[in-house]
């Protein structure tokens, strides 16, 4: 992966342990992430899709390095490496007081814009926040930069003063936008941003962040499960599933070109508005996504996989470059293509 | 007309606002918290309403505030009788005083409101054990022959007042150990919790009952006792509230932003987590007046001239044909507990998200 990469993601694993039995023992995991390397350049966009559980939460909310706070016990193996102008990051080794300093240069946008304010505080408190915190800015600068950013993610100077239960979903949502552009940060990880949206609301909410990535410059990580708008929104997409990575590339590719049998799989369930189409191929995975703390071995896909061989118990597949670029974790595909090129050659 | 107007010009109101209008628009509740506010406001100047030294004396040319003088702590307002011309040993008796004056003298004295002080017994000249509710005794004398009046309303500043102090150091430490066992977790609110557990099997109405058998109670060594035993209830209540809060997303938003902890749960958590805190609040207070009451009724409360209701509840049950030494007492804790309990009722009310909750 040859870009500028902001953060390097290298073999995230995010493990629970479960307690169970009389005297508490651990009786198991759940294996939430198990094993995510990604990365993701200055200014892109990366799209993470995958079905419910399938751990696209956890790997946005490592990278920010708050599972400790509500799971004090989690297990987190791996390295996530950032790398801020010519330093390099990783909140795990860093002292809590170190983190904070360094908190400004990620930030979140979260699912829920319901939960995500803080109801006692009035718009421009929320917004002002991380200003107080990352910058001297004097009390009418940052009230002037405040209803700036208001006014850039689509709010009026008068909603600064109002409270978050004034405020429909999608207005919600907006305040969190600037709160997470407020220090101007590097990264911005979107934990599916849109999903609790309206469909009219959802379209204005991911136009106004993709203008607001090119006015910031900043890099998006956007968790979604819905692949249409990955697909509008995404310079790459990767492709997980219970707790692994199984597609990872530009986002036409993996779009109009997936490769992973599940990609292909979870490609093909998205409706298309176009009745021309309507006897396009569909795949229906039989069986239900196995249990993350009782994994298939090898491919954790294999249990459901349409092209399923011998060889897919054996090892959890590794990304492996299918195209420049596009990298596939499919011992099968990887098959078809040594075949294929030895075929040209 | 003018609804319209209003709605037109918008105003940000916070919850708490809201809950505020709300509960001042539930009368029952809203009136019973002015009465029992203003009432306790007006107890702390007791001394010049209730009292049977003079307000003001004018004596040979010299102004004398006796009365007030009380009302400063610390500053004697004991004037020996022989000071005014007046043949008692001990303190000057301004009753008789002013008797004495009111034929053809210069000087003059003006008496409180209700001329009688709680601690006045059979050894003040002209009281009397057992007197009937009257003009002079309001409410009749007790078994020494103090005013049931006048200790009944000493007895209510006092009640309310060991309640609310005992209710907030209660609060303080409940919710700073609770708030720190929710929010921290782990190992810490596991050995908290133990401890918790260890320390609330104890009997501790025995051990209170011991305590104040050993040492001489006083008010705030019984506030002390109370507190030992009453800050773990709200504990169990915040420590949940804090686990269920600092799950909600507005907390991850306000650590990835790299805020420090007591401003989380100072300024994020807490402001959040009131709501049972503050519902809680005047049963606490009825919790604390019935707790003090049942003390001094057993004799374990504070010492003996002290006026209590339970003391005279004990005295007034001695004496049961004495009909308004039992009266006074039930009737001065029944409408304040009552009170108390109507503002509760309303404060929970105003809390309440949904509208229709209440029988009606």
């Amino acid at each position: 992966m040859s870009r500028h990469p902001v953060v390097d993601v290298r073999g995230l694993k995010v493990h629970f342990p479960i307690y169970g039995g009389v005297i508490s023992k651990k009786v198991g995991t759940v294996k939430a992430v198990d094993g995510v390397s990604f990365s993701i350049g200055k200014r892109e966009i990366v799209g993470l899709v995958g079905e419910s559980g399938c751990g696209k939460t956890t790997v946005g909310r490592a990278m920010i390095n708050i599972l400790h706070h509500v799971a004090p016990d989690v297990e987190i193996g791996g390295r996530i490496l950032y790398h801020f102008e010519d330093e390099v990051v990783d909140f795990a080794t860093l002292s809590p007081r170190e983190t904070r300093k360094y908190r400004s240069r990620v930030q979140m946008i979260f699912q829920d814009p319901y939960a995500s304010l803080n109801p006692r505080m009035t718009v421009s408190q929320i917004v002002e926040e991380p200003l107080k915190l990352h910058t001297d800015m004097s009390e009418p600068d940052r009230r002037n930069y405040v209803i700036d950013l208001l006014g850039k993610v689509g709010l009026q100077a008068v909603h600064a003063e109002r409270f978050p239960h004034e405020f429909s979903g999608g207005q919600r949502q907006r305040v969190g936008i600037a709160r997470a552009l407020a220090t101007n940060p590097d990264l911005i990880i979107c934990d599916e941003p849109v999903s609790a949206l309206d469909v009219s609301i959802q379209a204005q909410v991911i136009n106004l962040m993709m203008d607001l990535q090119k006015e910031f410059d900043v890099s998006f990580l956007f968790i979604a499960h819905d692949l249409s708008v990955v697909e509008h929104i995404s310079d790459s997409i990767a492709v997980m599933y219970l707790g692994n990575l199984m597609e990872f590339g530009p986002s036409n590719q993996v779009y109009h070109h997936p490769q992973h049998p599940y990609s292909k799989a979870l490609l093909s369930a998205v409706p298309i508005p176009d009745p021309n189409q309507k006897n396009r191929e569909r795949i229906v995975l039989e069986g239900d996504v196995p249990t993350p703390i009782d994994k298939p071995s090898g491919c954790s896909f294999r249990t459901r996989c349409p092209i399923v061989e011998a060889i897919c118990s054996e090892d959890v597949p590794e990304l492996e470059t299918h195209d420049p670029d596009h990298w596939v974790a499919c011992p099968i595909v990887k098959k078809t293509n040594e075949v294929k090129s030895n075929e040209i050659q | 007309m003018t609804n319209t107007k209003q709605r037109n010009k918008h105003v940000s109101i916070s919850i708490n606002r809201r809950r505020w209008l709300k509960f001042k628009g539930l009368k029952r509740g809203y009136y019973s918290f002015i009465t029992i506010v203003a009432v306790y406001g007006i107890s702390f100047l007791l001394p010049v309403l209730i009292n049977s030294k003079a307000l003001v004396v004018q004596y040979k040319g010299e102004y004398y505030f006796p009365a007030i003088l009380d009302l400063i702590p610390g500053a004697s307002s004991y004037y020996p009788g022989t000071k005014f011309g007046q043949n008692v040993p001990g303190e000057a008796n301004y009753r008789n005083l002013k008797k004495e004056w009111e034929s053809g003298t210069d000087n003059w004295l003006v008496m409180p409101f209700y001329p009688y002080n709680p601690y006045e017994d059979i050894t003040t000249e002209g009281n009397k054990m057992y007197e009937a509710p009257s003009r002079n005794h309001w409410l009749g004398t007790d078994n020494t022959g103090r005013d049931v009046f006048a200790r009944l309303f000493y007895a209510f500043n006092i009640s309310i007042s060991f309640a609310l102090i005992l209710t907030l150091i209660n609060y303080l430490l409940g919710i700073t150990i609770g708030g720190a066992m929710g929010y921290f977790g782990g190992k810490f609110d596991l050995l908290t919790q133990r401890v918790i557990e260890i320390w609330s099997s104890l009997p501790m109405l025995f051990v209170i009952i011991i305590m104040s058998s050993i040492l001489r109670p006083s008010f705030f060594l019984l506030i002390f006792i109370y507190t030992m035993v009453n800050w773990i209830f709200l504990t169990y209540y915040m420590r949940a509230e804090f686990y269920r809060e600092k799950a909600k997303d507005y907390v991850s938003a306000a650590i990835s932003m790299g805020q420090r902890s007591h401003i989380i749960i100072f300024r994020h958590i807490l402001p959040n987590s009131l709501v049972p805190v503050i519902t809680y609040f005047p049963f606490s207070v009825v919790g604390g007046i019935a707790m003090l009451v049942g003390l001094d009724y057993l004799g374990f409360g504070l010492p003996p001239p002290t006026p209590s209701w339970g003391q005279m509840l004990a005295v007034g049950l001695e004496n049961i044909t004495k009909w308004w030494m039992v009266f006074s007492p039930i009737s001065a804790q029944f409408l304040t507990l009552m009170g108390i309990v109507f503002i509760g009722e309303g404060i929970r009310e105003a809390f309440d998200p949904k509208v229709y909750s209440r029988l009606r």
